[in-house]
């Protein structure tokens, strides 16, 4: 369909350029249908009402696994720390973190909301013991202000203010 | 928020920001329009950033990473007009982010380089090898010989030794092809500080 379109038009780059932009916005616009999905959520039920991010992916993330693929490949976020952050398996503290903000970005989150989420998740996993140690407040602060760091850093790339 | 604007080239061109936005719309238009806006900036973004990045390779992943975080945040784009000083933009930050990147790694090679020849670290290296007969080694002689390993020999010693990382992951941080390659690299370190 790609190749179809360019028919005509003053090449600029190579066919194989064009198609790879081509394959990376398709995976683009599976988030920004997952970013719709999420507003339609919060008409309903505000986000921060729910369990944690694993909960609030849980109900949004399509059970249809080559579109959560494409998802986790445009965002960078392994595909198997998404399915375990949302099968609630994953502590999310030892997720990366720009993979974390990038998503919670893209599910159209604040950050005063992935905040709360994120550490709700965190607090059932230090709860729960499960083989991992309790954590301290210090190492959870230090937690959560990288996370605040990669969110700043997503944040640095939008054109809100052009 | 963004960082820093950067220029004004391209402002003549026109395109419609909300039909590249809406994932709703027509799926042709749509494309004809996402292909024309790349067709337009890809070149511009390359030139301009080309005597700004080391080798081509780098040029070509800086401008696909470009457009990654464009089609991800095309909704925040209100004007056509904005879309090169977002692009060059974006560009920059990741400059900015590499940068950062190689002080981080080049304060590593400094932390290396520093702390084996600390006598704690020298200890904490020469406990961690005494698994082998290691026990009857004159100290001073050790901390010599840790000295004179290249500094690629100590980041291993470091990461086996005092950060006890798997070999797997030795081998990923170094370069190294397998984990056996990292282990045999152990084996040639160890024989080296012995003397053998």
């Amino acid at each position: 369909m790609f190749a179809a379109l360019m028919e005509g038009t003053d090449m600029t780059g190579s066919s194989s350029d064009i198609e790879r932009f081509a394959a990376m916005r398709q995976d683009a616009d599976e988030v920004l249908r997952l970013r719709k999905r999420a507003n339609q959520l919060y008409a309903e039920r505000q986000p921060a009402g729910f369990d944690g991010l694993s909960d609030l992916l849980d109900r949004l993330l399509p059970n249809d696994r080559s579109v959560e693929e494409r998802i986790a490949r445009v965002l960078r976020f392994p595909l198997q720390d998404l399915k375990g952050l949302r099968a609630s398996r994953l502590d999310p503290t030892y997720l990366a973190r720009p993979a974390i903000a990038s998503l919670a970005k893209a599910i159209g989150l604040d950050w005063e909301t992935l905040r709360t989420l994120f550490n709700r998740d965190c607090a059932r996993f230090a709860d729960a013991g499960g083989g991992l140690v309790a954590r301290s407040m210090s190492v959870q602060s230090d937690v959560e202000a990288d996370l605040r760091a990669a969110w700043d850093r997503i944040e640095m790339d939008e054109a809100t203010d052009l | 928020m963004v960082a820093q604007g950067v220029a004004r080239e391209g402002d003549r061109f026109r395109f419609d920001v909300s039909l590249l936005a809406d994932v709703d719309a027509d799926a042709e238009a749509r494309e004809r329009e996402w292909s024309r806006v790349y067709q337009h900036f890809t070149p511009r973004v390359r030139d301009f950033f080309a005597r700004r990045v080391g080798a081509p390779y780098e040029l070509d992943d800086l401008v696909t990473e470009i457009w990654r975080r464009v089609t991800l945040n095309i909704g925040s784009l209100s004007a056509a007009e904005a879309m090169w000083t977002w692009l060059t933009t974006i560009g920059v930050n990741l400059l900015r982010d590499a940068r950062r990147t190689r002080g981080a790694d080049a304060r590593r090679a400094e932390h290396f380089r520093v702390y084996l020849t600390e006598p704690d670290d020298q200890e904490t290296v020469l406990d961690r090898l005494a698994s082998d007969p290691t026990d009857g080694l004159d100290r001073a002689l050790f901390a010599q010989r840790l000295a004179s390993l290249s500094e690629s020999d100590r980041q291993l010693l470091w990461y086996h030794a005092v950060e006890e990382r798997p070999h797997d992951e030795i081998a990923k941080l170094l370069g190294l092809a397998s984990a056996a390659a990292s282990r045999q690299r152990l084996r040639r370190i160890r024989q080296k500080v012995r003397g053998e």
